[in-house]
């Protein structure tokens, strides 16, 4: 996926490329909100207006990274506005509102967590064929042994694909690919 | 700490794959210093941590997302068109209220009028003291009431507070005035400054204020007159912006679904995210609209009238929404408003109608100019 096909999507209104951006951001923001209302139901739904609204938005954004940063801060507004409206008793709220200074490092910490483990999920798409299919099968809940079998290789095999993976994942460069590629998930 | 995300996940990232230079590793040094930072990297950095993370992530399909949000934006253009037909309407609308404001008699010789209830606001309040102890304002004669170092003289409408001359000031002591739906009511705190506080608000002031600052917290809406004191600035707080004031004539509304609106009409504000640090200075003839999802301020000029005529007993419309609308009319006459139709919503009317007059009023020159039908059972409005 290019990182220019998410800007032009959502500078210029294309609606063709809108299925790129949901592949790029989608399961990270719901899962950043998810985080903040405990809710996953609530935390999708908060994710649809907030894209709704960056549709309907004139705002053009001139870097991939003022992009993310938009949609992090956009999440993390939305979500704190349902706590507060809802008045919910979460405990991360109440800490939140409590002390009035580490809120914005707890928030800056979270929101790496989150871009991390985005860049992390996108990059399975990366691995050579069969260590991503381990990954992808890991993911999906299927046991070493039974992912030996399918693949048909050895048990050893799969648990060294799957480390080695980890560790690709982990310590592939950002900027290394401007262009790469996303599975979509039509079914 | 460095709070840019980007360059923090990059160096995180350098880290792990071991190729941080001398200088980055002293960053890195200094980033892990903070415990959940730490907590952070020893997380990425274990596979079945990840595992269980990327199985969070397979549950939100982004392929289903996008088909929901297909469905939604074709809901939205929807609307639009809806909004198209509605200008025709809308300038229907102005015609007839200028109609029906040139022939004030017009409705009194329907037969509709017999079984009208909503009466408009009146001057209606709830007062708590400090003890706790709450008190309810209405027309009724003057009445004075002592606390610590200030006098409240309650009358016709108006709260207006006093500090003894004699007693020294001691600890601040804080009254909240709550204005229910349906009500309004005017206050002068004891510096002098004036507040009018709309339907549906709530503030919470010291009946004296310190020596060295003014601070009122608001919820909901309100017009300000503040009296000048170059010694003791003037705050305004809310959940989401913070008012910082020179001396002047301004509006606050927080009643907004898309965002907190703040008109300068006359002086010199300046006005912060409550959460940030960052001041901004307005000028008279000013908007600032802080926007609810994205938590931006940005600025508009605009034609303040629409934006204070509350308080001198008018509704001002300018193109807003039938939802804006009703809400405010919901607000004021203190009645539930119901859609049936989530597509009337987007209708847009303008016009100046008296907030005195009768709700009924107002929908039938609505219906008249639109055919949008209304139901008004008990305290609820239906729109049909």
């Amino acid at each position: 996926m290019d990182i220019g096909r998410i800007l032009e999507a959502v500078n210029e209104k294309k609606e063709e490329l809108w299925p790129e951006v949901f592949g790029y951001y989608y399961a990270a923001l719901c899962s950043y909100a998810e985080r903040l209302v405990q809710d996953s139901v609530i935390a999708e739904d908060l994710v649809q207006d907030i894209l709704l609204y960056v549709w309907n938005c004139k705002r053009k954004f001139i870097h991939i990274d003022e992009l993310t940063n938009y949609l992090y801060r956009a999440t993390y507004n939305r979500s704190m506005m349902w706590l507060r409206h809802e008045k919910c008793k979460s405990k991360y709220l109440n800490r939140l509102m409590e002390e009035n200074g580490p809120e914005f490092d707890e928030m800056f910490i979270e929101t790496i967590r989150e871009e991390l483990l985005r860049q992390l999920f996108l990059y399975i798409d990366e691995l050579p064929s069969e260590q991503r299919k381990v990954i992808q099968m890991s993911v999906e809940g299927l046991t070493v042994h039974e992912i030996a079998e399918k693949l048909g290789i050895s048990v050893n095999t799969v648990k060294t694909h799957k480390k080695r993976s980890f560790k690709q994942l982990r310590e592939k460069m950002k900027g290394t690919a401007t262009v790469f590629w996303l599975t979509f998930f039509f079914s | 700490m460095d709070k840019s995300v980007e360059r923090t996940v990059a160096l995180l990232r350098k880290s792990y794959a071991g190729e941080l230079t001398a200088e980055e590793r002293a960053e890195m040094e200094r980033l892990l210093e903070n415990e959940k930072m730490r907590q952070l990297y020893e997380e990425i950095g274990d596979d079945e941590y990840l595992l269980g993370e990327f199985r969070r992530y397979a549950g939100w399909k982004p392929a289903q997302g996008y088909r929901k949000f297909r469905k939604n934006m074709r809901r939205q253009s929807l609307q639009r068109n809806l909004i198209r037909l509605s200008v025709a309407a809308s300038i229907l609308m102005a015609l007839g209220c200028i109609w029906w404001l040139v022939e004030p008699d017009w409705l009194e010789q329907g037969g509709k009028i017999a079984e009208i209830t909503k009466e408009p606001a009146s001057c209606r309040a709830f007062l708590q003291l400090s003890s706790g102890k709450r008190i309810v304002l209405d027309e009724s004669g003057p009445m004075d009431v002592h606390e610590g170092d200030g006098c409240v003289r309650i009358d016709s409408g108006q709260a207006v507070y006093s500090v003894g001359q004699t007693t020294p000031f001691k600890a601040e002591e804080y009254h909240v005035l709550y204005v229910p739906q349906g009500g309004e009511y005017r206050l002068r705190l004891a510096d002098g400054t004036f507040i009018h506080l709309n339907a549906g608000s709530e503030l919470r002031y010291p009946v004296a204020f310190a020596a060295a600052e003014r601070k009122v917290y608001l919820k909901g809406e309100a017009w300000f007159e503040v009296a000048k004191d170059t010694e003791r600035p003037f705050y305004v707080e809310t959940d989401e912006v913070r008012i910082r004031v020179y001396g002047t004539a301004f509006n606050i509304n927080t009643h907004g679904l898309q965002a907190v609106e703040t008109v300068l009409v006359s002086g010199e504000i300046g006005i912060r995210k409550t959460e940030g640090s960052e001041e901004w200075h307005m000028h008279p003839g000013q908007l600032a609209l802080y926007d609810r999802s994205s938590g931006e301020i940005s600025f508009r000029n605009v034609d303040v009238q629409k934006y204070i005529a509350w308080k001198d007993g008018e509704f001002c419309f300018n193109d807003d929404t039938l939802e804006e609308i009703l809400e405010e009319l919901g607000r004021w006459y203190n009645v539930t408003v119901v859609f049936q139709a989530a597509e009337k919503k987007e209708i847009q009317f303008s016009g100046h109608l008296k907030r005195y007059e009768n709700i009924q009023k107002i929908l039938d020159a609505i219906t008249e100019s639109t055919g949008i039908v209304f139901e008004i059972s008990d305290r609820t409005i239906v729109v049909k």
